[in-house]
This record gives structure tokens, sequence and C-alpha cells, in this order.
């Protein structure tokens, strides 16, 4: 057995000695109750009641939500307090809105000449500054759209801040002289493009006249496309009956086409034309309604005039 | 047998059926030196099944799963049995909040519990009965009439049946027949195995439980329990006998053809060595309890007296190598006593008749066991070599709680597998009364239609 003699302090000796022996706290001393660990009854009654998952839920979602349900009632149900909530929301929105990133720094107009670029910038209406969290686009396009010279436009807000417009413009390609005899100017659709100056402003086009005249825009147009030489004579083309067309070139010569057929009808004169110079002889009218009758009507002088014609050959000596 | 004094017991099955349909348990193993608690998460559809086509438990170990576990150091326990009732409910509540806490997140609140009782005596007792079947084919009625034919075994004043199984079943004396339902014959006898307790320290115990608001699912006889965990099923078929060697009594259990056929407890357990220790070697308990777990043995060996122990004497502990004994000392304090368990085990068995039982294996579980020595010990004082049999592994015990110590509360898991067992499981037997005349026509015409 190995001796050892440590040094005992009286602090070992105080801590191993008896109870009874200890010095009193200064409190007093106090009753030793020796328990074991464990929770006592109530902590634990109180934590196996806490793993049931109906309190716990009850406890911890329904209460909540029922509390937030009332709040939220007493608030909404007090005009004072709810247009308060209103106003701050309102206001909030207005701060965010009104800041530089969500602002209009630029309208780009692309397309059209530069009459229409003017009238769309003016019928967009958008000041520099103005915040696109309030812009609808797709209202401004249709807005864009309702121009008479617009065909299609698109409108885009990138997020650099410039609002582009990009706009189709309509293309007048006739004239309608409508019933209050003012010129109009229409696109290859027959749709009204806006009111046209004097006439003498667009001698390129051709004036249509009738009612129905607009909608058959496509027909005027093939009419001239197989006749272009009568371009420079024509003085109009009438609708009449809404169902055929009549040309009416300078000189009061009045071509009455046909309903159905009508460019065959003009291509027959056309070739008469070429050969026999039809259309500058003395004809008042050149009747095509009946494809298999064709009519002429001649002028009230023609006669006269063929006389004098013939006269003046007569005497050149030559033989008619 | 009289059903009618067995209903608290009836009671108990039908909380541990609900405890199953729920798919969570908890059980308790009370024992005199530590409370284990285990929850349990159980798969109601397999258990179900399992009821309707009878089987036995043991294939059905995956149907359970540890999902909490946690043990204590027990207060107020002597031998199995409360001594202070608020240090057992306190250790008890805290076992039980922290293995809750464990399984919080796969189960919720367990209410139901299985306990293990260790003490009070228990003492085996067999009766069986012989009837005429009413109809030449044994049915659930016949066998109900035959169990209620037993007659009571004399338990004895303040006493009571834990656990009542019939164990054998024999249709015209033909043995071994496990469900005799539906078999033609004249005469059914039924054997069974009774086995009673102390009633006091059983209702402490069942007052604990119920102070601690938990619904008792069933009280299992510990011995009992760590057989069913410590043995290996042909064990259980061919008959062994399970020691369960605690801290406050040894006790063991004899298993034959997969029945529980006696238990019996002797009243000397781990706790009296520590306390020779303390007493020999003047030493506090907590001290011999260590120098016991750390160096303790049965054998000696040469090697022993060169082998210096500091065994401080009370009131010595600061200075632990004050004094130092070797471990031949040790162990020369601590073989009497096992060796004294042994004979008495011994002395047991030999009068049960257990010694002669041919093919009968030994297997030693219990935290006492674990201590070197014990089965040399055992192999010649039993004639036998014992086997140290750890409890079978069901999913999700943790590693800490799968030594030998720990048998009881994994057998207490695997008790809950069988709800098919005792006699209370059985539908007891009509008397011929008015009442129950018309009971039974309206179970007839249940039945017909």
């Amino acid at each position: 057995m190995r001796e050892v003699a440590p040094k005992i302090t009286a602090d070992q000796v105080r801590r191993s000695a008896h109870p009874a022996l200890r010095p009193a706290s200064p409190v007093g001393r106090q009753p030793v109750v020796k328990k074991g660990p464990g929770p006592s009854k109530l902590s634990y009654r109180l934590s196996r009641a806490w793993a049931k998952p109906m309190l716990r839920n009850a406890v911890l979602v329904y209460l909540p939500l029922v509390a937030l349900a009332l709040v939220g009632w007493r608030v909404v149900a007090n005009d004072e307090w709810r247009g308060m909530i209103e106003a701050k929301v309102a206001a909030l929105i207005e701060q965010v809105a009104a800041r530089p990133e969500f602002a209009v720094r630029d309208v780009i107009v692309a397309g059209g000449s530069v009459d229409l670029q003017a009238k769309v910038r003016r019928i967009l209406d958008l000041q520099p500054g103005t915040s696109s969290l309030k812009l609808d686009v797709e209202e401004l396009r249709l807005r864009v759209e309702a121009l008479g010279p617009v065909e299609r436009a698109t409108v885009q807000f990138d997020p650099q801040g410039i609002m582009r417009v990009a706009v189709v413009e309509r293309i007048a390609v006739v004239l309608f002289r409508d019933a209050h005899k003012d010129l109009v100017m229409l696109d290859k659709g027959g749709v009204e493009i806006g009111p046209a100056g004097p006439r003498a402003d667009y001698p390129e086009l051709p004036v249509i006249i009738g009612e129905g005249a607009p909608q058959r825009v496509g027909e005027v147009i093939e009419l001239l496309a197989a006749a272009p030489e009568i371009l420079p004579r024509l003085r109009a083309l009438v609708r009449v009956g809404e169902r055929r067309w009549d040309i009416v070139l300078d000189h009061d010569l009045l071509i009455k086409l046909p309903e159905i057929g009508s460019i065959e009808a003009l291509s027959r004169i056309m070739a008469l034309h070429y050969g026999e110079e039809l259309l500058d002889r003395d004809i008042a009218v050149i009747d095509m309604r009946l494809p298999d009758r064709p009519a002429l009507r001649m002028m009230p002088e023609a006669a006269e005039t063929y006389q004098i014609r013939r006269a003046v050959a007569a005497l050149d000596g030559e033989d008619t | 047998m009289n059903f009618a004094q067995l209903m608290p017991h009836r009671n108990m099955r039908g909380r541990l059926h609900s405890a199953i349909k729920r798919g969570r348990l908890a059980v308790l193993d009370i024992g005199s030196s530590k409370i284990t608690c285990l929850v349990l998460k159980l798969d109601p559809a397999r258990l179900a099944e399992a009821a309707r086509n009878d089987h036995l438990g043991t294939s059905l170990f995956g149907a359970i799963e540890v999902v909490g576990a946690r043990t204590v150091q027990s207060r107020g326990v002597r031998r199995g049995e409360i001594i202070d009732m608020d240090e057992v409910c306190r250790s008890i509540r805290l076992a039980l909040l922290n293995s809750e806490k464990m399984a919080a997140p796969k189960v919720g609140r367990v209410d139901q519990v299985i306990v293990s009782f260790s003490g009070g005596r228990p003492q085996s007792f067999s009766t069986s009965a012989e009837v005429e079947t009413e109809t030449g084919q044994v049915t659930e009625r016949d066998i109900s009439n035959a169990l209620g034919a037993c007659p009571p075994p004399p338990i004895g004043e303040a006493r009571q049946i834990l656990h009542a199984q019939p164990v054998e079943m024999s249709v015209d004396y033909q043995h071994g027949i496990t469900d005799p339902r539906g078999m033609t014959g004249e005469k059914l006898t039924v054997a069974m195995h009774v086995l009673a307790v102390d009633a006091r320290p059983l209702s402490n115990l069942m007052e604990c439980i119920r102070q601690c608001d938990l619904d008792l699912a069933g009280v299992v006889c510990a011995p009992y329990a760590s057989g069913l965990s410590a043995l290996v099923e042909d064990e259980q078929r061919t008959g062994a006998v399970c020691v369960d060697m605690g801290g406050g009594s040894t006790s063991f259990s004899v298993f034959l053809r997969d029945h529980l056929i006696c238990a019996e407890q002797i009243r000397f357990g781990g706790d009296h060595v520590t306390n020779d220790i303390a007493a020999g070697l003047l030493m506090r308990s907590a001290a011999a309890e260590r120098i016991k777990t750390l160096y303790g043995g049965v054998i000696p060996t040469g090697a022993d007296d060169r082998e210096l122990i500091d065994a401080p004497r009370i009131g010595e502990e600061d200075v632990p190598s004050r004094r130092q004994i070797s471990r031949g000392m040790l162990i020369g304090v601590i073989r009497p006593r096992i060796e004294e368990t042994f004979r008495i085990l011994r002395q047991r068995l030999v009068e049960l008749g257990i010694t002669d039982m041919p093919g009968c294996s030994i297997v030693l579980t219990g935290a006492a066991c674990q201590m070197p020595g014990v089965d040399e010990m055992a192999t010649r004082i039993l004639g036998r070599r014992p086997r140290i049999g750890r409890p079978i592994r069901i999913s999700g015990l943790p590693q800490s709680l799968s030594g030998p110590d720990f048998s009881t509360a994994v057998g207490l898991a695997t008790y809950a597998l069988r709800p098919h067992d005792e006699l209370w499981d059985f539908e007891a037997p009509r008397a011929l009364s008015a009442r129950g005349r018309a009971t039974e026509m309206i179970r007839w015409l249940k039945s017909s239609w």
C-alpha cells in the first residue's frame, strides 16, 4: 500500500464534515430535500399536453389567426383608421411610382411621315418624367392605332425608360369624293385616311365616286393596273348602283364596264385603242355592259368632223 | 378459472389494441437500478393482419420500430418493488419525457404503456381441465368452456394473477396442438400456466403509472420479458432457462414449446454485490459500484494479486489512492454472493425438475451477467455452459441499449407483438342464464346473416 500524506486543507475538512458540523449559511439553515432528477408533475403535465397536436395547433395556429382576424376586423370596421391606412398605402404607392427609375425619359417614334410622328407624339401626350407604372401600354397602342393614317402600331417601354413607338402608316391610293363632295384619301383596303386638300395636290391619285365605292378600292387598283395608259386622262371612276364601274375620261368620254369581267372588257378597249386609237376618237360613250354586244355612241358633231376630215383628205389627193 | 376476476387484464388488452391502432406505444422497464423507456412506432396494418391469422409475434419484428429511448437511474425501487412512489414517478416522468422528445419527429404523444414488474415473488402454477366437445368438433366455445373449467390455482392471500396462458391443448389426448379450432374430437384438454405475484407491490406500480397520466396497456413479469427477447425462437421451442441477473434481484423464466412454463425470482442481485463490497471494504456505495463494474470478477487468476485497485474508505474519496486493494481481494468479496445466487438457482431448477429436461439451454442476461467469469461460475454450478443472451435486434434500437442489460425492455416491445397469448384474449364461457340465451340468440342471428 502506497502511503500518501497530502496536506489536508481547512476547506477539505469543512467539505468532508458531517452536515451537522458544517457552518450555518448566513440565511439560516435550509431543509435539505433530496430529490432525484426529473420534471415536476406540473411541468410534466404541461409538456405532455403540449405534445398533443390539437392543443399545439390551437395555440400556435388558430389563436394567432383569431387574434389577427379580430384586430383586422377592428381596424377595417373603424372608418377613421381605414381611411388613414388607405391614405398611407396610396402615398406609399405614389412615392414608389415617383422614383426616377420608373420615369419615362424619352419617346421615340419610328416609321411614318414626320407629320404623322408629330401627331402620334401629340396623341400619346407623354410628359418627360411621367411614371411608367401609371401607363397602360396596350391602351396607348390602341390610342395610336385609332389615328386614321396609322395602320399598325407597336408600343414598347424598355427598361432604360424609353417609350418606343413603331407605326406603319397607311398609303393613300385613291381619292374618294363623298356625298358632301369632299375629297377623302383612301388606302388600298378602302380605309379612310383623312380629308384631302384640293384635287390638284394629288395629280397621281385617281378619284372614285359613288356609293359603295370605298369598299371596292381593290378593283379600282386592278382596273388601273390593267390599263395604265388611261391614268393621265382619267377624271373619275364612278360606282354605279353599287355593282359596276363607269370610267370617266377627259373630253367627256364615258366607258361603261360590266359587273362581271370588267378587267377583260377594259383590256379589249385598250386593245382597240392600241390598234384603232379608239379613245382618241369623237366617241361619247363606250358601252361594254353586254360583253357580246359592245356599243359606241358618237359625239353629236362627230359626223360633221368626219365630213371635214374626208374633204381635207380629198383635197390632199388621198384616197380614204 | 374465474373470468370475471380477470377483467382488469381484459381492459389492459383493450388499451393495447387501441395503442396498436394508433400506431404508438411506450414500454417501461422499471428495474431496481434503472428505468428504461422505449417509444415504439407500430405498423397497425401488419399487426392487425397477423392477429387475424393468429401468427406468433416473432415474424413481426419488422412491424415495430424504436423511435425514442432513454434510460435513467431508478430511485425508490428495491428488489423490483416500489418503496418511494414519488421518486419512482419522477424517474418515470424523466424517462418518458426524454424518450418522447426523441420520438417527437416520428410519433406524437404516447399514452399507452406496457410496464415490467420485476418483484412480487412470482410463483408459477399449472392447472388443466378436460371438457367434452359440444358438437364433436372443437369450437371456440369449447375452448372457452375448457378454460373456464380449469380450477383456479391456490395462489394464496393478497396475490394476484399476472399471466395466465394456455400452454397446451390436446384433443382426445393428442398432444402438441397449437390451434384446435375445427378439429374433430370428443375431449378437449387444456393446460394452463398461471403466474401469480404479490398484489400490493403490483397495485403500487399501477398507481405510479396512473399518477403519471399513462394508460396501462399491460404488466409483464420481467423474466418473461427478458426471455422473449434474449432467447432465440428455437430455444423457446426446445426448452431454455433465461436467467435475468438484474440489480435488485435475479429472476429466471423457463420456456418450452414457445410458451412460458415457469418464472421465479431469487432475491439477490447486483446491488447486493455492491452492498457486500461497500460493507466489507468500508466504502461508499458509489465507489463500490465503480470498482465492481471496472475491476469486478468472479473467477480468481494468478495475476489478480499483482493488480492494485484504488478503494477509498468512506470519507477518503478526496484521495482515492489512500488505500489500495488487490483485485483478488475484490473477487473474494464478490464471489460468494454470485455463488450463492447460482446455488439457489440450481436448487430451484432441480426442485422444478428442469435440470432433467433434455436439451435445456441456459441463457444469462441482465446487467450483472456482464461481470467477467459469471458464465464460468454458472457452468461450474449449474453443470451446463450458459450463453450470454443479448436482446434481439429491433429496428431503431440504439447501440447503447442493445446490451444484455436491456433484454427486459426489448422483451416488453416484443410482448406488444403477441397480443393473443393470454387467457383474457379468449372469450369468456357463457353462463346459460336467460339473458345469456337471449344474447346467444342475437349472436347466432348476427353470425347467420
